[in-house]
């Protein structure tokens, strides 16, 4: 039996990185007793995957990790084990039932909903942010491992707003081309005139499908 | 707690610091207790990945915990970026759990585990908003304790610390809590506080006494200048250690630390009396755990907290009674859970094959087998009861076991050693080298690596080689020259330990109370995390030594004679000097002290009623 579990990363693990967040993870299942299918071989390990690596510096409120039960069991049993399990800092949110033949979570990301809060106002008005969004090209630049690369961010922002001390946007997430919240920020900033980076605590809201669709928010199957 | 302004600059710090999950708390199993008034912070002087590993910590916080009204919260050295960010923004060093200035605790309490740790003790009071000097500290300041293995000789950090628990801390820390906190609640003085203190057995306060010196530079004198005060202070010994409390839902770190695993101490002590291992004579006598308990504890210990991992502790786990049913017992209850089993520091002298072949069943480490001498006469100096014959059959069972990873340790610059001793270390690890190959190939595993590790000695108080000097730094570096060249052999590393910091170790260790000053100007040299290679600075240790004109050979180098006061005399650690005496007159003939369990020795537990049996 395949299980999602949504749960928040809080901002005072916003700094945990994504082999930390594996790793303890992973002990959570091993802590909660249940019966984690695990992977063969010299070296056996939970068999688990979060949906998306969390960036380090990021608080997330409906974060998922996909894992597979070697029996059936009635999910209050499977939410309550794992809630028991998870530092109390720590919040289970939903508990989703998934066929096991149905696609893997980490596949099914396209995008993720973020909130930036501003310690004080934000550097820049809502005209700025509009004006931002109607350029049809925003040229940025990325360092991979491979070196610098230019590509069109327009095209990876789905939607972005300022709702009082906040900016809320969607980016897109996956393979097929993925945009950082805090270089979203970071043009923004540039293109408003913004000197100085403001500080400010980024939040993952959600991540969701390529319809746009909430994964915390899919029915069991 | 920190001020909101002071928490939003250390949430920018945090942004721009190497691993700030160090800094970050909230873990499984903290124990976070904001209602009770009372806060003990308890003090790690290392980073949060070497603290975290450390037992007796997770030991006492479960039991001030346990109190109620009373918080114990755990602070650690911050890494140098974050020190400096900390001291540049004006934000005091944090508790993990609240994030309470260190400053706001009515009670700090250091764990010394090695001298190398001693300047992160100023380092963090200085951090936290303490005066880093005892004398400093004003009335309502708070109060500071140590502990642990390196307070068993203290005065080198006296000018520090306001009190100083010697020995098993599980029931004085309580003790003291208590008293301290019911002190404070009557408004009584420091002073009075401290004499107090001074009352409860084992406890040390080092500014009711005084050192009188010679011209010659050793001690003439040394007792109370406070009447009612003890002129010896006795080691607390706790016996009840099947009871004993134990961390049974440990907290697990988000981050990877030093000893990743569950630790489950079965025993504690050890009655073999190598010479020069202090931990041989300060943690006597040996108290083990039922196998019933251990299995209890293992059970809790790993079904909340999830590692994978279970090591199994002690001084020398292989005397423990019964090893080889505790891990089928412990290997069956755990190996569908995917338990690994560790066993560090084994003996090579007991039969191994069975639990070698227990332990490798889910997983399989690397061995380490302590030889410490190269030759059987070094061996019999520093009553390391073990042959050859021993160390052969031992890694040869580990080779036939599937181990290929061996590591061999041993020390150099042991009294009376000489180059045939560096000798028989090259032929007894080639010897090793051979054994391997002797075996037919298809019952040996692949990839052969052997490490041979030579580590410098340091003679330690309490031990029977006290009274002996360190060999000199051109008599060390020659060695280690020597030996590197007798040991290139293929399949074969060798590492050894810069003779840097074995040489502040030895001069600290036996330090008396001059050395804190030495200490304190170090520290204000800008020496911090010592024992961290990349950070530690000799010659910024020797500037100090010059400064305050105190000479490293004296402390280090010198060979003492028996009629000489130490300056940690005063104590009894219920192991006698007349028998250390003994028992460094036998390492001069090369006569063997065997295992007490056989017979008693009478290294002096015998005098204390019900402590030894």
């Amino acid at each position: 039996m395949k299980c999602w579990a949504v749960y928040q990363v809080p901002e005072s693990l916003r700094l945990l990185g994504h082999l930390d967040l594996m790793r303890s993870m992973q002990r959570v299942l091993r802590r909660s007793g249940l019966p984690i299918k695990y992977s063969q071989g010299f070296n056996p390990h939970v068999q688990m995957s979060l949906a998306a690596p969390k960036p380090v510096g990021m608080a997330g409120e409906n974060e998922l990790m996909e894992f597979t039960l070697t029996e059936p069991l009635p999910r209050e049993a499977v939410k309550e084990a794992i809630q028991k399990a998870l530092p109390e800092v720590m919040a289970l949110k939903g508990l989703i039932l998934r066929d096991d033949k149905a696609a893997a979570l980490p596949a099914l990301v396209r995008m993720a909903s973020y909130r930036v809060d501003f310690y004080g106002k934000p550097p820049f008005s809502a005209r700025q942010l509009s004006d931002f969004l109607s350029q049809t090209e925003i040229p940025a630049v990325k360092t991979t491992k491979k070196g610098k690369r230019s590509y069109d961010m327009r095209p990876l922002i789905m939607q972005a707003e300022l709702k009082g001390q906040s900016l809320h946007c969607t980016l897109s997430l996956w393979e097929g081309g993925a945009c950082r919240c805090d270089d979203f920020l970071e043009q923004l900033c540039r293109f408003a005139g913004v000197s100085e980076a403001p500080q400010v605590i980024y939040t993952r809201v959600r991540l969701l499908d390529k319809k746009a669709k909430p994964l915390d928010s899919y029915a069991d199957c | 707690m920190l001020t909101n302004e002071q928490n939003q600059q250390l949430e920018r710090l945090l942004d721009s610091v190497q691993k700030a999950v160090r800094y970050l708390g909230g873990e499984m199993n903290q124990r976070y207790k904001p209602e009770a008034s009372f806060g003990f912070a308890f003090c790690f002087p290392d980073t949060y990945e070497v603290g975290m590993s450390h037992l007796g910590m997770k030991i006492l916080y479960r039991i001030l915990n346990d109190l109620d009204d009373v918080r114990c919260e755990r602070v650690f050295m911050p890494a140098v970026d974050m020190a400096d960010g900390l001291r540049r923004e004006g934000i005091p060093l944090f508790s993990l759990e609240t994030r309470s200035p260190l400053k706001d605790f009515p009670l700090i309490g250091f764990t010394l585990q090695y001298e190398m740790s001693f300047t992160c003790v100023l380092e963090m009071l200085s951090l936290g908003g303490v005066a880093a000097l005892s004398k400093a500290r004003k009335e309502s300041d708070p109060i500071v304790l140590a502990g642990g293995p390196s307070a068993a000789n203290p005065e080198p950090l006296t000018p520090f610390i306001d009190a100083f628990l010697l020995g098993d801390g599980e029931e004085s820390v309580v003790e003291v809590t208590q008293l301290v906190k019911a002190l404070r609640e009557k408004g009584e003085t420091r002073e009075n506080i401290l004499f107090a203190l001074s009352q409860i057995e084992g406890v040390y306060v080092p500014r009711f006494y005084e050192a009188v010196y010679n011209e010659d530079g050793t001690i003439r004198s040394f007792g109370p200048i406070r009447e009612g005060v003890p002129p010896v202070v006795r080691r607390r010994i706790y016996l009840d250690f099947e009871n004993a409390p134990y961390p049974e839902k440990m907290i697990v770190p988000y981050t990877q630390i030093v000893h990743d695993r569950v630790a489950l101490e079965v025993m504690r002590g050890c009655t073999r009396g190598c010479r020069f291992c202090q931990a041989g004579y300060i943690y006597r006598p040996v108290r083990e755990r039922s196998p019933k308990r251990v299995m209890e504890l293992a059970e809790s210990l790993i079904s909340s907290s999830g590692y994978e991992e279970l090591s199994i502790t002690s001084l020398s786990t292989g005397d423990y009674t019964g090893l080889a049913e505790l891990v089928a017992g412990l290997n069956k209850r755990f190996q569908n859970r995917r338990v690994a089993l560790s066993l560090p520091s084994l003996r090579v002298d007991g039969s191994l094959k069975e639990t070698l072949e227990e332990t490798g069943q889910v997983r399989k480490g690397g061995l380490t087998f302590a030889a410490e001498a190269g030759t059987q006469r070094l061996r019999d100096v520093i009553n390391k009861g073990v042959t050859e014959d021993d160390l052969i059959t031992a890694v040869s069972d580990a080779f036939s076991s599937g181990y290929a990873g061996i590591k061999i340790y041993f020390m150099t610059s042991l009294p009376t050693e000489t180059y045939e001793d560096l000798d028989g270390i090259a032929a007894l690890a080639a010897l090793v080298r051979q054994t391997y190959f002797n075996l037919p190939k298809a019952s040996r595993p692949g990839g052969l690596r052997i490490n041979i590790s030579t580590s410098t000695f340091v003679p330690k108080p309490f031990t029977p080689f006290q009274w002996c000097g360190q060999d000199a730094p051109q008599v060390i570096e020659e060695k280690q020259r020597y030996l590197r060249e007798k040991l290139r052999m293929k399949g074969l590393a060798f590492r050894w330990n810069d003779w840097q910091q074995s040489r502040m170790e030895a001069a600290i260790s036996r330090g008396d109370r001059r050395m804190g000053a030495v200490i304190y100007e170090a520290w204000k040299l800008g020496c911090r995390l010592d024992s961290w290679t990349e950070h530690f600075n000799y010659e910024r240790w020797q500037e100090a030594f010059q400064k305050v004109g105190v000479d490293i050979a004296f402390y280090a180098n010198r060979e003492r004679s028996y009629d000489e006061i130490l300056p940690w005399d005063f104590i009894d650690m219920g192991v006698t000097k007349d028998f250390l005496r003994k028992e460094n007159e036998k390492a001069k003939a090369g006569v063997t002290t065997p295992d007490c369990r056989q017979g008693c020795r009478g290294c002096g537990l015998q005098r204390l009623e019900g402590v030894c049996t």
